[in-house]
């Protein structure tokens, strides 16, 4: 450790970069390890490059994980991607990639197979029966998380936030029901409340609305 | 099978939404409207999802093997890989987009809209599973114990199975 280091504040990394090999078997370890996704593997990542190996500080991790909620797909792909690519280019996207995704595809695939076995017993089509309705009841607590930071974004902007925020969540609902395409519900949520917030971002953010 | 038209459904699907179920309603209702799916198909794939190690958006993997073996999962996992490269575009303009109060406005509209949209396809899909009152019950008391958070998801899952198996032979 030199002298530079140590007194510097604490946005700098503390060892150095991960080789590419390095970056595949963190990836390996995360991907094979990791259940559920989400939160849990957040935490999980943020150890393996922040508390554990010190390639990264806390303040980079926070920046790459607010940056991919822009991205397209999954999160935890994309923050796989721009890790890769922060500590090794393409290739460091590649052996991340791999690492991440390479035996986690593959369980799940031997697990669907195994599954397709087995599937016509009826025994499992009576398991399959009593885990639907499971699965949409943690669906409707999930998606009600879900809700919560728009919702938070909508009530900064007063009391006419939340009724925009219902109504689009009606017509989302609606064309869906009445068979639309998915993709205009998508369109209608993201061009109704892009063009809410830019209509509505000159309003002062602490004062709520009170008409 | 097309298989062109099934790749770029999982591309689309996972191109334009956000997050492991996101894709979620455009799956279901493309590939039901094509024949190409089952309802219960997704309730399969979607516990594989859960209880396999990766993403929960791995999901997407077993429902291409379900419904097209080998070539289809592999297709599926390109289509999901494929969309998150873009983060690195998005990387470059973060702080120009962040910028943009209409911005967070998009991203919180399409949470919305999945959420809306992923209502009516959950409905669709505990129909089509059968409603009767074992199924309205174990659907209520899954929706408890995922609100309480104290049981973890993958017992919630094996008791619903254990209940199917015993109630709904």
């Amino acid at each position: 450790m030199t002298t530079s280091m140590v007194s510097s504040s604490l946005d700098a990394p503390t060892t150095p970069c991960p080789s590419l090999f390095e970056l595949f078997t963190t990836w390996l370890r995360i991907g094979a390890t990791s259940f559920g996704g989400g939160s849990a593997t957040q935490l999980l990542i943020q150890q393996r490059f922040v508390t554990c190996r010190h390639w990264m500080t806390p303040g980079a991790f926070a920046q790459d994980w607010a940056i991919v909620q822009f991205a397209p797909g999954i999160n935890l792909i994309a923050i796989t991607v721009l890790i890769g690519h922060r500590f090794g280019g393409m290739p460091g996207v590649v052996v991340s990639l791999l690492g991440m995704l390479g035996p986690a595809v593959a369980i799940t695939i031997a697990m669907t197979a195994l599954y397709s076995q087995v599937r016509d017993w009826p025994q499992v089509q009576g398991a399959l029966r009593g885990i639907t309705p499971a699965l949409v009841g943690l669906s409707i607590a999930f998606m009600w998380r879900l809700l919560k930071e728009p919702l938070a974004g909508l009530k900064r902007r007063g009391r006419r936030g939340p009724v925009a925020g219902l109504i689009l969540l009606a017509v989302a609902t609606a064309l869906t029901a009445l068979g639309v395409p998915v993709l205009f519900a998508y369109l209608a949520g993201a061009a109704g409340l892009g063009i809410f917030y830019a209509v509505t971002s000159h309003l002062p953010k602490e004062e709520p609305w009170t008409g | 099978m097309d298989w062109l038209t099934y790749f770029l459904l999982f591309l689309k699907a996972s191109l334009l939404s956000t997050g492991g179920r996101g894709p979620f309603p455009y799956l279901y209702t493309d590939l039901i409207a094509r024949g190409w799916a089952v309802e219960s198909n997704f309730a399969e794939a979607l516990t594989v999802g859960e209880i396999s190690p990766g993403p929960s958006g791995l999901w997407v993997v077993s429902l291409g093997y379900l419904t097209a073996g080998l070539p289809g999962a592999l297709l599926a996992s390109l289509a999901i890989t494929l969309p998150p490269l873009l983060v690195l575009i998005v990387a470059r303009v973060h702080s120009r987009l962040k910028s943009l109060s209409a911005t967070a406005g998009v991203l919180d509209g399409l949470v919305l809209a999945m959420v809306g949209s992923g209502a009516v396809v959950l409905a669709n899909l505990f129909i089509a599973n059968g409603v009767n009152a074992i199924t309205v019950a174990i659907g209520a008391l899954a929706t408890v114990l995922a609100f309480d958070g104290r049981v973890p998801t993958w017992a919630v899952l094996a008791g619903a199975a254990l209940a199917g198996v015993l109630l709904l032979q």
